[in-house]
């Protein structure tokens, strides 16, 4: 028999949902929808807390090009109090609502992500290196996210294979360290790096710090063929296919190696190794700061050009999703910003690379897969800090937590969780 | 007496405005971004009239100020609060006095402008009585006062003093600041007086030799609670140095 509500009952339903609609926040909504547009107070954190739920062994989905790429969480009182502590705002949404923006999502340039696993993360960095060396330590540092460092000995031992996600400090891999000896010959933190690199060689039976470093390049494109996801920022982007170019050749300054490069070196590079350059002409002056003409400012020279902005491409969210989480931003045009390579002549790129944001004709940050694996370069050193010089004071980001630079960073860093399932063949 | 609910938003506005002073920051009248308890005054006691006693930083006297009525002495505020019967006249006064004070002790005349708005006649003629002390270089002994009469004042008000207790007792005292404010906090967990309460004594805990885990968890409860709050941004930044610091 089916009971009728009777007019008491009623009457106490509706003092109730009167109740409720002054509650601060529904007691037990289905899912926390964490905002990526304006409103958000910080973006970055917001990372932070979605790789927190994905730790937990909870999924999350990735809402590309919905309020500038939301975040759905499931709810509960361990994420809500996340998100308080973290300082990110988290909108509780029942089941209606997620119905609603699943709608849109439908009919939009727009794509539900799940997300299913935390990455694991390594950087490649020297045992020295400060935290603000580094935008991504620092980004990393900042969001709360857990990740362990690595250098060439770690990565010539094999361990790269216990991670997903490799990102690349600022390392210059021609061996050159960073032509630094122009300027900083007599200073102690380069006495001590060149020292430490000259014992890393001797360890592993190598010859110089140019073959070191470039033994290690190919152990990293070993690791991004079988599977990796390779993130680099400034040097490392153009260093490590002029190393990987050069493995037929000399392209070193005779302070690196103690020979001189050779005369023909350009013309010896087997661009087919590279990730993402070709054709570009060497720079074996050892009295030029720059490494070839991939990189359009050539920061450090005569040739130094201004910055301007880049503008981030919008992608077909359901056609590419790859492309379209690597670029969820809230702002389209960013302030460019210096590093040893900041952008990449568009004449120097592989086809095939996707060039995420251009600035005029030149790109700032670019993808592309290798194997089975994938790469992105992000051209610059700090996304906040245009004109970084050594001894600058470090970047604080609790003065940027809404930074649309350092959020192209952590797009990165959540997107090996997105790694779609393996296609079932028959 | 106790206040109308003609005052409500007023008083709102004044504790808004006094939790909004950044911690360890001061009042600086006749900088640009300080904000005037006189003005402030005026909006809450509309039609009152009210004329400056000269003073270096005093505000000009308003335009509707009657021409019979003048601010009262310091001295005499307690008094004023206590008896009811002129408390308009009290709170201008308290106003005043912040306003020719600069730094930390105008900090501590806008509390309590805070607390004689939102308090009984007790609970402001004590703070009063207390911050007069301070102002002869006594904070120890005003704070004392308030110890040791807090229980003559309603329940309600008592979070407010001893919020103010602690303060006086910032400089010459932390330990007993920090005793004060567990006290607060214990009393009373959903006080206004209780974010900015927590933040101090996790301040005052965070210290060396002190108790870092009962920092962590006040700040902790802290932005849980009341997320929003204007110190909760303070809470997240200690939080964040507190983990990272060895």
């Amino acid at each position: 028999m089916t009971r009728r509500p009777t007019r008491t009952a009623g009457a106490v339903i509706v003092l109730l949902l009167a109740l409720a609609a002054f509650l601060p926040l529904p007691a037990a909504a289905q899912h926390l929808l964490v905002p990526m547009d304006r409103p958000q107070s910080d973006h970055l954190k917001a990372y932070g807390l979605t790789y927190w739920v994905l730790e937990r062994g909870e999924t999350a989905e990735w809402f590309l090009n919905y309020r500038d790429g939301a975040f759905l969480l499931p709810d509960s009182e361990a994420t809500r109090r996340e998100a308080a502590l973290r300082g990110v705002q988290a909108e509780p949404v029942d089941g209606a609502a997620v119905a609603r923006i699943r709608a849109r999502i439908q009919e939009g340039n727009m794509e539900a992500v799940p997300l299913e696993t935390a990455p694991r993360i390594a950087i490649y960095t020297p045992p020295n290196a400060q935290p603000w060396d580094d935008a991504v330590t620092l980004a990393l540092e900042y969001a709360d996210i857990p990740y362990e460092t690595v250098w060439d000995g770690e990565v010539l031992q094999g361990e790269l294979d216990e991670f997903d996600w490799l990102h690349l400090h600022h390392e210059d891999f021609t061996g050159q360290y960073s032509k630094f000896f122009l300027a900083y010959s007599g200073s102690a933190w380069l006495q001590e790096e060149v020292a430490r690199n000259e014992e890393m060689a001797a360890r592993f039976g190598l010859d110089d710090v140019p073959t070191l470093k470039r033994t290690v390049a190919e152990e990293i494109r070993d690791y991004v063929e079988a599977g990796g996801f390779l993130f680099a920022m400034c040097s490392a982007t153009e260093t490590l296919d002029l190393a990987l170019a050069s493995h037929r050749t000399d392209i070193s300054a005779a302070f690196a190696n103690g020979r001189p490069p050779a005369p023909d070196a350009t013309q010896q590079m087997d661009w087919s190794r590279a990730f993402a350059f070709q054709g570009a002409e060497v720079q074996t002056s050892p009295s030029v700061n720059a490494f070839s003409d991939i990189d359009f400012h050539q920061v450090n020279t005569a040739n130094r050009r201004p910055l301007g902005s880049f503008r981030l491409f919008e992608f077909a969210a359901k056609i590419d999703p790859v492309a379209s989480m690597l670029v969820q931003n809230h702002q389209a045009v960013i302030s460019d910003f210096y590093g040893l390579t900041t952008s990449f002549r568009t004449d120097r790129l592989k086809p095939g690379v996707t060039i995420l944001a251009q600035e005029g004709d030149r790109a700032k940050y670019v993808h592309g897969t290798l194997g089975e694996g994938t790469w992105t370069f992000y051209g610059g050193h700090d996304p906040e800090d245009p004109e970084h010089q050594i001894g600058d004071a470090p970047t604080n980001l609790e003065l940027h937590p809404n930074s649309p630079g350092y959020r192209l960073i952590l797009n990165n860093v959540l997107f090996p969780s997105a790694r779609p399932a393996p296609l079932r063949t028959q | 007496m106790r206040p109308t609910g003609r005052v409500t938003m007023p008083v709102l506005a004044v504790v808004t405005a006094v939790l909004a002073v950044p911690l360890g920051a001061t009042v600086s009248p006749g900088s640009p971004d300080a904000y005037s308890p006189l003005e402030m005054l005026r909006g809450m006691v509309g039609p009152v009239s009210v004329q400056a006693v000269p003073a270096p930083h005093a505000a000009s006297p308003p335009q509707s100020a009657a021409p019979d009525t003048v601010l009262p002495e310091p001295q005499a505020i307690p008094e004023l609060l206590a008896s009811g019967q002129d408390r308009a006249r009290a709170l201008a006064g308290i106003g005043a006095r912040a306003e020719e004070l600069s730094g930390r002790r105008a900090t501590l005349w806008i509390q309590l402008l805070a607390v004689a708005e939102k308090g009984g006649p007790e609970a402001g003629a004590l703070a009063a009585r207390a911050l007069l002390h301070a102002d002869e270089g006594e904070p120890a002994e005003g704070a004392g006062l308030i110890r040791s009469e807090l229980d003559t004042v309603p329940e309600a008000d008592r979070p407010a003093l001893l919020g103010l207790a602690a303060h006086l007792l910032d400089g010459p005292d932390p330990a007993e600041a920090a005793e004060l404010r567990t006290r607060l906090l214990d009393l009373a967990p959903d006080a206004s007086e209780a974010p900015e309460a927590a933040l101090r004594l996790a301040r005052y805990l965070a210290g060396p030799g002190e108790d870092r885990e009962r920092a962590v968890e006040l700040l902790e409860e802290l932005i849980v609670s009341a997320p929003n709050h204007p110190v909760a941004p303070t809470a997240r930044h200690m939080l964040t140095e507190i983990r990272r610091s060895p």
